[in-house]
């Protein structure tokens, strides 16, 4: 064999071995951990209650992190599951108005799979960090999931094709107001409802899961 | 909040009776003790000249008179305050015939005097209305010859200013109710004849005078409560107010009536059709809402010996007619951080199912205040949990004397004012919040902000400041 057709063998030898691993890194690369979200694009509306007046719409997104393929039959654990909350200038200036200025607590947010199962109805405990929110403007509310909080664990159906998850229509939220003039902080079991609409709400999370 | 409006004969014989005086849909109030006295404004004479066509009886025949009315009224008033006419005087010349046909048969010298009843429009934009005005014409003597030159004065009631803008005063057509004076020996006067009502001939201007309304240069929500839906008409752009319904409120209340020594405790009652509106801009903000009390039966010793029981039930100012009371106030932060409500509350007090030492005691169907009991409240007030607000601790409220108690002929107004009118009585106000729950479980459902229970701590508390409120 001459040295040319040894190196274009040795060509051939890297090109096959080259596309061999190609072929692995593919099979890897549809495993991506991806950010799934919900109301990303439009933020979905709920209806929330606050105390003394009636319930209030409150803005909310929801997102998640997960690979974005499962065996059929398999299982995802989502991560870094969190979202936000946006109350509007005008309820902040109620709030304002009657003495509060401060909003601290846990989340619990529903999501529902159209095909496969969830462990548990909703992520629980999910943190609403201590925060001060100066007078003026609309507040956004950070939701995240921390060590304390729980999360269902996804099991995708037996067939292949593809998998949604959606937020369900009652989120809850265990929150304090923060009272300023004597910096204590009042309980407020909040319960907020999809506000209904026509068309309905897109409460899916995208994009969806492939089940492979 | 639009004010139940009324037929305008019904408000003004109602009101008129009461001593209180309601104009331009709610935008003049007449008042009683409780608005504040204009603090000397200038001052002008105002005059109108009119021409009435008054129908004297038959064979005297309608005779056309010319009305001069004079009055002092200040040129500029500031909302809140309210606005005096003074002097006001209406002068007309009779025609001798007719002043003769008012003495006795055949009689060619005398005197005559009655009164002259009239009333004043009040005009503010588009809304008007009417306040009664009763004058007097004092005994004069017919000249030898010639017509009778009759002069008739009295007092205009106070009008309360509540909205800003120009005010204009238009005279109306009397009503004459003259007669001869009696000599001195004469017989009882036959019953009196009715009054003649004369009409305004048309085409013609009535405008007395103008008072040029200001607002009130008050701070923060105090502002924004005293303004009210005026506050719209000014502002340009309108308010960047955002307003939402009130949850479920109870309203608990209590008050005191010093002179009788009585508690007087309601039954809870609702805040109903209640707002809360903030403005986005300033954080000024303001409530509002109407509430239904009832009837609450007390007992007392009157006079201090005499055990009396009787029904009080609090009512609106328009209490024949509603019971609903509007119930409204700004939201003010105190020194101390906290949030209070400052409100001004109009009811009338009615009396009712009484009965002494057991034995019942008929006050009648109409047995209430003269006027409204003026009620300033003001106290922490937190729409998250409880709201406790009050009278002033020193001043406390004024209960006005009764009107139109008994019954068969026995007049019980001056038994009842004489027992129960002065100063010093105390209300306390309550709000609790009924939170809304949609649990299928009613244990999910969160607490209420409801009294504490009988027995418990916060009850004996409660107990102790309803026995020594002050």
């Amino acid at each position: 064999m001459s040295r040319l057709s040894r190196l274009s063998a040795g060509i051939a030898t890297t090109a096959t071995a080259v596309g061999a691993i190609a072929v692995l890194t593919a099979g890897t690369a549809a495993a991506a951990t991806v950010t799934y979200t919900a109301g990303g694009t439009t933020p979905l509306t709920y209806t929330c209650t606050f105390p003394g007046v009636t319930p209030q719409p409150v803005l909310v997104t929801s997102h998640l992190d997960a690979e974005d393929s499962v065996a059929a039959g398999g299982t995802l654990t989502p991560a870094n599951v969190g979202g936000s909350a946006t109350i509007s200038a005008g309820v902040h200036a109620l709030l304002t108005a009657v003495g509060y200025d401060g909003i601290r607590g846990t989340a619990t947010v529903p999501v529902t799979a159209a095909s496969g199962t969830l462990s548990q109805p909703a992520a629980t405990g999910l943190d609403i960090p201590e925060t001060i929110y100066p007078a003026g403007g609309p507040i956004t509310v950070n939701i995240s999931q921390v060590a304390t909080s729980t999360v269902p664990t996804y099991t995708a159906p037996a067939a292949a094709g593809t998998d949604t998850l959606s937020m369900g229509t009652t989120v809850t939220a265990a929150l304090e107001f923060h009272k300023k003039a004597n910096n204590t902080w009042t309980p407020w079991s909040m319960n907020c409802t999809l506000k209904v609409t026509n068309p309905a709400q897109n409460t899916a999370f995208s994009p969806s899961i492939t089940v492979n | 909040m639009p004010r139940r409006l009324r037929p305008r004969s019904v408000t003004v014989t109602a009101l008129a009776a009461a001593g209180l005086l309601s104009a331009a849909n709610g935008a003049l109030t007449g008042v009683g003790s409780a608005a504040p006295a204009p603090a000397d404004p200038p001052e002008k004479t105002a005059t109108a000249s009119v021409s009435v066509t008054c129908p004297f009886a038959d064979p005297l025949g309608p005779r056309k008179l010319t009305v001069e009315t004079t009055a002092t009224l200040p040129t500029v008033a500031k909302t809140g305050t309210s606005a005096t006419i003074g002097k006001y005087a209406t002068q007309f010349s009779l025609p001798r015939d007719v002043a003769l046909s008012l003495l006795p048969a055949g009689a060619t010298a005398g005197s005559l005097q009655g009164a002259v009843q009239l009333a004043l429009a009040v005009h503010q934009g588009e809304r008007s209305d009417q306040i009664p005005v009763a004058l007097t014409v004092a005994p004069t003597p017919l000249p030898e010859t010639g017509d009778v030159t009759l002069t008739a004065t009295g007092d205009v009631p106070e009008i309360a200013i509540n909205t800003f803008g120009p005010v204009t005063f238009d005279v109306t057509a009397p009503k004459l109710a003259l007669a001869a004076v009696p000599a001195a020996d004469a017989p009882a006067a036959p019953e009196a004849a009715p009054p003649i009502a004369c009409t305004l001939d048309p085409g013609q201007q009535a405008t007395l005078g103008t008072i040029l309304v200001q607002p009130t240069a008050k701070p923060g929500a105090e502002q924004k409560a005293a303004l009210g839906s005026a506050a719209a008409l000014e502002d340009d752009p309108p308010p960047n107010e955002y307003t939402v319904p009130l949850g479920l409120i109870t309203i608990m209340t209590r008050s005191t009536v010093a002179r009788l020594g009585a508690t007087v405790v309601a039954d809870p009652a609702l805040l109903v059709n209640a707002f809360f509106t903030v403005n986005i801009d300033t954080g000024e903000s303001r409530v509002s809402g109407s509430a239904v009390f009832k009837p609450a039966t007390t007992t007392f010793l009157g006079f201090g010996f005499v055990p009396v029981t009787a029904t009080v039930e609090f009512l609106p100012v328009d209490w024949q007619n509603s019971k609903m009371i509007e119930v409204g106030g700004g939201l003010f932060t105190d020194d101390e951080g906290y949030t209070n409500l400052r409100t001004e509350l109009k009811v009338m007090g009615k009396l009712s199912g009484a009965k002494v030492n057991g034995v019942p005691l008929e006050v009648g169907p109409g047995c209430v205040t003269k006027e409204p009991v003026s009620l300033e409240i003001t106290g922490r007030y937190d729409p998250f949990t409880t709201g406790h607000v009050r009278t002033d601790p020193e001043k406390g409220f004024y209960l006005p004397p009764f009107r139109d108690c008994g019954s068969g002929g026995q007049d019980l107004s001056p038994l009842l004012s004489g027992m129960s009118t002065g100063w010093g009585n105390q209300a306390f106000i309550d709000t609790y919040n009924l939170n809304g729950c949609t649990e299928p479980d009613h244990t999910n459902c969160p607490p209420d902000t409801l009294p504490p229970l009988p027995g418990t701590a916060g009850a004996a508390a409660d107990k102790a400041v309803a026995k020594h409120p002050n």
